[in-house]
């Protein structure tokens, strides 16, 4: 599975459906646009033995219940707060639109890929994500 | 005879070191003494005097004699030393010497006239020297009324002058094991009141005495009122100046006052008598000695007066200099414990402003709540905050307080400096200083000086910024009249540095949040379109003729929404000047709430929110004809749709109504949402500027500027919007003039 955390599914569909497309047959992509659905669905993969192979993640988005206000700077460090939870599920890209250079440094200084939404196409996204996962899985064997 | 005589010596050396140890109090003791001393030595008269040699004085603490009359006489009086007449020789009294003085008839040495000597029959005066360490603190004075004196009498009066001396000693000692218990007891005091009550009932205990009061000084009338804590039945409500009486005195001098006899020509047209019967009194300042002050840009070190403590007494010269110092740690002691209550008081008070201007959404309100804070809690005169406009390159007066009625709007006007000027604002927005500037400096514009009445108040200047490195938003200055101290305490500008530093965080987290929210807005539809006329461009061949569709549907919408959030941008930057508009007949329901809605509708379709779940309730659309910016309408429109969308809560059962009606000057446009709703309490704060219902910040980000636009927006056309009902459903109504009607109402 790799799964979209976003909260405005319309701005990423064409990277999903390009990925679609690209992965065909090569897994599965969810995407769920509220934090509490997403932590909750990592519990039922968890639970089923079928965690994400790769979690793409945004960081601007609404905390729900699943976080306080003052946790996410009210809504705009949702990402960073969701990432110290789900940081050792699997893998995770962090892909946005925030430019800010010492949020980017937060998450690469942990190891993470940060893409910039206006800086890469569908297709260039799909690759990037294809290369991911193929270190992922070769990594694995 | 030897055995006889030994016992008899051994008998006289008990009475007299059993003297005076067990008394209730020094007095008693220094009674016990000399009354001792006159039978022992068969004296016309026994007198303990004591040099006072800071007030260059001698006084009698005690005298005993054979005659009552002149035991009366010798009693309760103190010499000046040095003055002449009753004045006392002081080469002779702090010689440290065994005085014989055979004839006081003819000579008195200056220990005591002549025509005294003959009268009260004093022929002779032996006087051993009570000496501790090098010092003098006394004599043990025998006169007696014959012309000499026998080596038994020189004997008996060294033994009862070393007596005097233990006695002393354990009084001293006693003293000091109070002063120890009340330094140990009000360290740890939580509360002003609990610290001064405490602290007066141990100094008055120490100093053996039943009244006195510990009182402070009211920084801004400069009075010491000392009504609330006093012991001894102040017979009146007590206030003094700072000159006035000797505890106004004391707190203006800021050191300790001694007063041996109340009644005596130093302190007449001083002394201010609330108990009729004090004669002596002791007064100490309660100052922070050394407290850091800032002057230019530079620290010193100057006292800082907070009151005084104060002790009396109906007996002459009850306090002797010992007392003095012991008061005088109590004082200092009590001064420390008020700065640390103070600074803890501010600093629980810091934390308290930091809440409330966390709670602030709008700019505005930030720069009040901090200005009013420092004013109302921190306990500045005058405050002033100006803000830095770079685009004008100058800085100018935003917010000001303690200045005559009516005086602030008029110097806002007149306080507006470019920033590479020689201003005293511009020059710490450009060093960063944290500055005291004397009264008179040439930085300051003498003419707004003179015109509002800054020539009295001195002022501390710093720069509002978020950190060091970070650029000056602007400069907060605060200040008092110079009356009461000339100097502003490093402590205190610490607590506002910190106060001034966070509201400077505060308004850049702000400038931040909204930014990164707007950047938001922006750039999720340009991703949009780009990803779109990507996709179509690397799969166009391979994508079915409905997919192509909807991606140029998409594409259509996010044009659309960008179109908005850029007007959106243009309104919400016009900083509070009113866009161009530009009227012109419009249809209002065809040409601005059908077509906005239409373009939003594949947002909504995104939520799964179907055509069906929205009810137009107006009559003839096509007819109604408004003169009207089609634009500015269409912004409100938008977003008061993108609120219902935002925040819709469950999709499946949102629901959405426009319908209109109509009063006899205005026409209504009504939009009812069943969304999550606006919490009771917040009707108009969302129309604030900035700020966000707190349900809405859990289920969607957002810049909270939407409502607050529509609404400037919609009065700018004449109009208002007003929100009618805050839930099940949620009411907006947008209210326009019919004047505006160019035809069609319904």
């Amino acid at each position: 599975v790799i799964l979209f955390i976003d909260d405005e599914p319309r701005y990423i569909k064409n990277f999903v459906e390009d990925l679609e497309l690209t992965l065909v047959g090569h897994g599965d992509i969810r995407v769920v646009d509220r934090v509490d659905e997403a932590l909750s669905l990592i519990a039922r993969l968890n639970e089923r033995g079928s965690l994400p192979e790769l979690i793409i993640l945004d960081i601007m988005m609404a905390p729900y219940n699943s976080f306080t206000t003052e946790e996410t700077n009210g809504g705009i460090r949702t990402g960073l707060a969701l990432f110290d939870k789900i940081k050792h599920v699997c893998p995770i890209l962090i892909f946005t639109n925030v430019g800010d250079a010492s949020v980017k440094k937060t998450f690469e200084d942990q190891g993470c890929l940060y893409v910039k939404k206006p800086d890469v196409l569908p297709h260039e996204f799909s690759a990037l994500v294809r290369n991911i996962l193929k270190e992922h899985r070769g990594g694995k064997k | 005879l030897k055995v006889a005589r030994s016992s008899s010596e051994q008998t006289l050396l008990e009475r007299i070191t059993s003297t005076g140890l067990e008394a209730p109090d020094r007095k008693t003791a220094f009674k016990q003494l000399t009354s001792l001393g006159r039978d022992l030595l068969n004296s016309q008269a026994c007198m303990l005097t004591f040099v006072d040699t800071s007030l260059k004085r001698v006084l009698r603490l005690a005298t005993a004699s054979t005659d009552a009359f002149v035991e009366r006489a010798l009693s309760d009086r103190s010499f000046q030393m040095d003055s002449g007449g009753d004045g006392i020789n002081s080469n002779v009294v702090t010689s440290g010497k065994i005085l014989k003085l055979v004839d006081l008839t003819s000579d008195g040495q200056g220990v005591c006239r002549s025509n005294q000597a003959r009268k009260y029959h004093l022929h002779s005066l032996l006087a051993y020297p009570l000496r501790l360490q090098d010092q003098v603190l006394g004599y043990f004075n025998h006169f007696s009324k014959r012309g000499d004196f026998n080596r038994g009498e020189e004997k008996i009066i060294a033994l009862l002058g070393r007596q005097t001396l233990l006695v002393i000693q354990k009084f001293e000692r006693d003293s000091l094991s109070r002063l120890n218990r009340l330094l140990a007891e009000t360290t740890e005091a939580s509360g002003e009141d609990d610290l001064l009550a405490s602290a007066l009932d141990g100094a008055l205990e120490m100093l053996g005495v039943a009244r006195g009061w510990v009182a402070l000084l009211d920084p801004k009338t400069k009075i010491v009122n000392i009504t609330k804590h006093h012991r001894g039945n102040l017979p009146r409500q007590v206030s003094l100046t700072m000159a006035q009486g000797i505890t106004g005195r004391c707190v203006q001098s800021g050191k300790p006052i001694r007063a041996h006899d109340v009644r005596s020509k130093e302190w007449n047209g001083v002394y201010e008598a609330f108990w009729p019967d004090t004669l002596s009194e002791l007064a100490a300042p309660i100052v922070v000695e050394n407290a850091l002050v800032r002057i230019g840009t530079t620290l010193d070190r100057k006292p800082k007066p907070l009151g005084v403590i104060n002790a009396e007494s109906s007996d002459i010269g009850t306090f002797l200099p010992f007392d003095e110092r012991c008061l005088v740690t109590v004082a200092r002691h009590v001064a420390n414990i008020l700065e640390r209550l103070e600074g803890d008081r501010k600093v629980t008070a810091l934390t308290d402003i930091q809440r409330r201007i966390v709670g602030k959404a709008r700019w505005d309100d930030v720069i009040s709540t901090l200005s009013t804070s420092i004013s109302d809690t921190l306990g500045y005169d005058y405050v002033n905050v100006s803000l830095v406009n770079h685009v004008t390159n100058s800085i100018k007066v935003e917010h000001v307080v303690g200045l005559p009625m009516g005086k602030a709007e008029d110097f806002k006007a007149s306080a507006f400096h470019l920033l590479d000027s020689s201003d005293i604002q511009a020059d710490i927005v450009r060093t960063g200083n944290v500055e005291v500037p004397v009264l008179d400096d040439v930085r300051f514009d003498p003419d707004l000086i003179k015109v509002f009445g800054l020539d009295r108040i001195v002022r501390v200047f710093l720069p509002l910024r978020a950190g060091p490195a970070r650029p000056p938003l602007g400069t907060v200055s605060a200040g008092y009249q110079t009356g009461y101290t000339p100097y502003i305490y490093e402590r205190d500008i610490n607590i506002l540095k910190q106060l001034t530093d966070y509201a400077a965080a505060a308004l850049e987290r702000r400038l931040r949040i909204s930014l990164d929210h707007v950047v938001h807005e922006i750039r999720a539809p340009v991703v949009g379109i780009r990803s779109n006329v990507s996709f179509l461009r690397q799969r166009w061949k391979r994508l079915p003729e409905l997919k192509i569709a909807r991606k140029l549907e998409d594409l259509g919408v996010d044009c659309d929404i960008l179109e908005f959030q850029a007007r959106q941008i243009e309104y919400a930057f016009a900083g509070g000047e009113s866009r161009s508009y530009e009227f012109a007949p419009v249809f209002v329901y065809r040409d601005v709430i059908i077509k906005t809605l239409s373009q939003l509708l594949p947002l909504f379709a995104d939520k799964k929110i179907r055509p069906n779940q929205f009810h137009w309730a107006f009559v003839n659309p096509h007819k109604l004809e408004l003169w009207t910016d089609r634009l500015a309408l269409s912004q409100v429109i938008y977003n008061l749709l993108m609120n219902s969308l935002k925040y819709c809560g469950d999709p499946s059962t949102f629901f959405l109504e426009v319908s209109n009606s109509e009063t006899p000057d205005r026409i209504a446009l009504h939009f009812a949402d069943y969304g999550i709703g606006i919490p009771a309490g917040l009707e108009e704060m969302v129309f604030e500027e900035g700020f966000r219902a707190p349900n809405a910040v859990r289920v969607s980000t957002g810049s909270g500027i939407g409502l607050a636009l529509a609404r400037r927006i919609a009065r700018d056309l004449g109009g208002e919007l007003s929100l009618r009902h805050n839930a099940e459903p949620t009411a907006f109504e947008l209210s326009l003039p019919k004047k505006h009607v160019v035809r069609g109402v319904m």
